[in-house]
């Protein structure tokens, strides 16, 4: 008959490594940010260039912050993507291919412009979204696959 | 026959009315009603409705018997119709006459009146009951003008209580008429306007009537009505056009009443979030009455009649209108309603309560007045509908996205953006967009915070917004032009400063109401035109001002824009050429006993008088040297401290070797109003002495350029210097001093550089 103590250290040991198979499938092992992705948002207005910074870094922990012009405060939300997550944006991130987005698409408008900008790999690419309601609907297919990333990246940080 | 008693006073009748009119009158007994049921109270203020309170009334208390049969309660008033009359026609001035008219039976036990009337076939004793009686009067035989006429009121035990002569004239020009019916017509026709011109004088059918003007005089005049026909936009005119005498109009007045009718209101942010609400009209909005769906827009008050006829039915409203609809993106927008009769007014009131609904209110508000602050340059076709977005899930922002408004939610430190300062802004860069197209960023920011200024009259540009007591921009700030910057807010702050200016500059000879309507016109009448930039937006202000298709000799308001331009330094057409008389003055020092400059000093003063404003141009010259290297800075200014001279006028100049001569001078020219001015020749001097030669201040005044001529006498300046002087030259070589100055303005608005001494 084993002691007591003995059978109490083996079911620790067990739980341990239960615990670590979940705690090890979330760390960055498939995370689709090979390098740091980050989405910015911002839009011009009475105030100047206001707008947020989505940052997934590659072990795919992330932070959402806002910006004021030059300055950005603390991230408002941090958290780290789940295995299905990861999955989704990585599905996103070869759909749409962002390696091969272009440098620009879109045109300033001449006040209060909107832009979308993906960073990743060492390239950014920039979407200036027009005024109006015509330039939403005249969008070439650069700024779809720039939408649907920046979508995605919000929908996978939950903001 | 009775004995008037002494007159009524008008608190006394003010009283006795009250209580006569809260009375339950049937409707079918109300022959004639009172003034105060009018709907004149709530008629839109551009109509033109009777006002009955120009013609003189004189009350007279007579309690005197009548002799009243016992009959049913339509005979009795019929018979207190006639007893009446026959007691006060005596009473009447040679040649009136009392015409007949119904009598009205109020109140008592007798039931119903009037035509249907089927009960009360004894006499009601009771006190309240009365009958009224308004006889229309003639003036040997011409019939007087409603609101002339006799009243009498008797109480149901047969005495006569009061009377009133209302609107009886003292003299009447004519009762014969020497101007034909259809020439009266076709003089109305044309005083009223194009609309009516289609009709057809023969076929309007004219009476004669003494009109009593507010003199008491009567005039012989035709009476007709004038209609334009249209059912939807009904305009119908009563004319009373003199038959005697100079043909004219001596008065006309609508005929179109309203059925419901009320204002619309909402509490609104008046300044910004952290500040108090106030609850104002709304205009420009639409409301809907539910039996017919019918439409009505508010007008500048607030106010919505309906001129056809419906029951008792909702009236409800949601805040949209011709120019603006609210779409909120926080939840359900607002909504108001009520229900009621024609009568009273069934007035609306968005009583919004917190930030979500607030925002709606202030957004909607403030939008219509930026709208209604540019109707001038806006047709009816730019920018209708436009969506108003708010609360917007985001913060500390608001833009034009080319076809809507947008505001943010309050959060991260700053206010929810829909209000005052925000929305004047973003319509700016509609207005922009609406005008030819945005085709200058840093413009069209200037312009919406212009727009801002205009509104709000101050010149904080988003008070509180990231804070209470925080500003974003202030327009009374020196952002010289060309201000270098990527952002077009920067670029355009010297056009939100020009636009402050110009309203400073126009108040030195305008009232507050009077400069700010004036800047309005030109900064808008500026923007009509599609400004390339913020210097050709200036450029195009002295057009717009222009009235004899030459720029070269001034516009009205040239000097008040040139001031403004030059406040921040933006190109402008150049003064005009100045023509005719100018007066100089002088003042100079010798070289001999030299004067010795070693700290900040006045060195030289001249004077000179200007009968009317005018433009002085300033020259000083002189030479010096010192003991040591030295640099040190002049300039001139109009007041004697030391510490203070025009911007302008500021120079840094050195003594580059020991003993070496180095010029000394300055020039600058500025308009002063009219007066006596001495000018004060500075030099502001540390760690080191100077030693003059001879020095002269010249002052040379013109004529204000654009204005009429100006300068007539001028004072011999003083030839002597009061200045103060340091002490002698020191042999110690001292580092030069660059002083500590900074740049402000005067109480004149001038721009004036400040030496700390």
């Amino acid at each position: 008959m084993r002691p007591q103590s003995t059978r109490i250290s083996s079911w620790l040991l067990a739980l341990a490594i239960a615990c670590m198979i979940p705690m090890h499938r979330t760390q960055a092992v498939d995370c689709p940010a090979k390098s740091m992705l980050m989405i910015k948002d911002s839009q011009e207005g009475f105030a100047g260039k206001t707008g947020t910074i989505w940052t997934i870094k590659p072990d795919c922990s992330f932070e959402v912050a806002r910006f004021n012009g030059e300055n950005v405060s603390a991230p408002h939300a941090k958290g780290q993507l789940t295995p299905e997550q990861q999955a989704q944006l990585a599905a996103v991130l070869s759909n749409q291919g962002v390696a091969t987005l272009p440098e620009q698409t879109g045109q300033p408008a001449p006040v209060n412009s909107r832009q979308i900008s993906i960073g990743y790999d060492g390239k950014t690419a920039v979407l200036d979204l027009g005024m109006g309601d015509e330039a939403a609907r005249n969008l070439p297919d650069a700024a779809h696959r720039i939408l649907e990333i920046s979508k995605a990246v919000r929908g996978v940080t939950g903001q | 026959m009775y004995r008037h008693h002494a007159m009524w006073n008008s608190v006394k009748f003010a009283a006795v009315s009250a209580v006569m009119t809260t009375m339950v009158t049937p409707a079918s007994a109300q022959q004639q009603p009172p003034p105060s049921a009018s709907p004149l109270a709530v008629a839109p203020a551009a109509n033109r409705y009777p006002d009955a309170s120009k013609l003189q009334a004189q009350y007279s208390s007579v309690n005197q018997p009548l002799n009243l049969p016992p009959a049913r309660s339509a005979s009795r008033a019929a018979s207190a119709g006639f007893a009446s009359a026959a007691s006060v026609q005596t009473d009447l001035p040679d040649g009136f006459t009392l015409l007949a008219a119904p009598t009205s039976h109020i109140g008592g036990s007798g039931g119903p009146a009037g035509a249907n009337a089927t009960v009360s076939a004894t006499p009601a004793a009771g006190s309240t009951e009365k009958f009224i009686t308004v006889f229309p009067l003639a003036y040997r035989g011409v019939p007087l003008s409603k609101g002339s006429d006799y009243l009498t009121v008797v109480n149901g035990e047969g005495r006569l209580l009061v009377t009133r002569k209302r609107g009886m004239p003292t003299r009447v020009d004519a009762t014969q008429p020497t101007i034909s019916s259809s020439d009266a017509v076709q003089i109305a026709r044309k005083d009223a306007g194009s609309n009516f011109a289609g009709i057809d004088a023969e076929k309007i059918k004219s009476d004669l009537q003494i009109w009593v003007d507010d003199r008491q005089n009567g005039n012989l005049s035709w009476t007709f009505t004038l209609s334009v026909g249209s059912v939807a936009e009904p305009d119908v005119r009563r004319y009373w056009v003199a038959a005697a005498g100079e043909p004219r109009v001596l008065h006309w007045e609508t005929e179109v009443y309203h059925t419901q009718n009320g204002v619309v209101s909402g509490n609104i942010w008046a300044t910004s979030p952290f500040q108090a609400t106030a609850n104002r009209p709304f205009p420009s909005l639409e409301v809907s009455r539910l039996s017919d769906n019918a439409k009505q827009i508010t007008g500048a008050d607030g106010r919505y009649g309906y001129t056809t006829p419906a029951g008792s039915t909702e009236i409800r409203a949601k805040l949209r209108g011709p120019f603006f609809v609210i779409n909120n993106q926080s939840g359900a927008g607002l909504e108001t309603a009520q229900t009621g009769p024609a009568d009273p007014p069934i007035n609306l009131n968005f009583g919004a309560v917190g930030e979500d609904q607030l925002a709606q209110d202030s957004a909607f508000y403030w939008a219509n007045f930026a709208r209604d602050l540019a109707h001038t340059i806006l047709g009816p076709a730019d920018l209708p509908n436009l969506p108003v977005l708010t609360n917007i899930n985001q913060n500390c922002n608001a833009f034009w996205n080319g076809s809507s408004l947008n505001f943010f939610k309050a959060g991260s430190g700053c206010p929810n953006t829909a209000y005052s300062d925000v929305v004047m802004h973003e319509y700016g860069h509609g207005i922009d967009a609406a005008k030819g197209g945005i085709i200058h960023g840093g413009y069209s920011e200037g312009f919406g915070d212009a727009m801002a200024v205009l509104a709000t009259r101050q010149p904080c540009v988003g008070r509180d917004f990231f804070g209470a007591g925080t500003c974003l921009r202030q327009a009374s700030d020196m952002i010289l032009w060309p201000a270098a910057s990527s952002d077009p807010h920067v670029v355009g702050r010297p056009y939100a400063g020009f636009t402050w200016e110009l309203i400073q500059q126009l108040k030195q000879t305008f009232s507050e109401d009077e400069s700010y309507a004036i800047a309005t016109r030109l900064v808008l009448g500026a923007a009509a035109a599609n400004p390339s930039d913020v210097a050709d937006a200036v450029r195009l202000s002295f057009i717009v001002d222009d009235n004899d298709a030459n720029l070269t000799n001034g516009t009205p308001h040239f000097r008040a824009l040139a001031n403004a331009a030059d406040s921040r330094k933006i190109p402008r057409p150049a003064d005009p050429i100045v023509g005719g008389p100018s007066v100089g003055a002088a003042a100079a020092f010798p070289w001999s006993q030299a004067k010795v400059v070693s700290a900040n000093a006045n060195i030289l003063q001249a004077s000179i008088h200007l009968d009317r404003p005018g433009k002085l141009h300033v020259s000083a010259n002189t030479s010096a040297r010192s003991a040591v290297p030295v640099q040190f800075q002049t300039g001139v200014y109009n007041g004697a401290a030391a510490n203070i001279v025009w911007t302008d006028s500021f120079r840094n100049v050195s003594v580059p070797a020991a003993n070496q001569w180095a010029d000394v001078s300055t020039m600058f020219a500025i308009d002063l109003p009219a007066g006596d001015h001495t000018i004060y020749w500075k030099i502001w001097i540390a760690g080191g002495s100077l030693t003059l030669s001879s020095g002269t201040l010249l002052l040379e005044g013109f004529e204000p350029a654009g204005g009429p001529m100006a300068i007539a006498v001028a004072e011999e300046a003083s030839g002597s210097s009061s200045t103060t002087v340091g002490s002698a030259a020191t042999t110690v070589a001292a580092p030069p001093s660059i002083p500590s100055i900074a740049v402000s303005r005067d109480e004149a608005g001038q721009g004036i550089t400040i030496v700390k001494q």
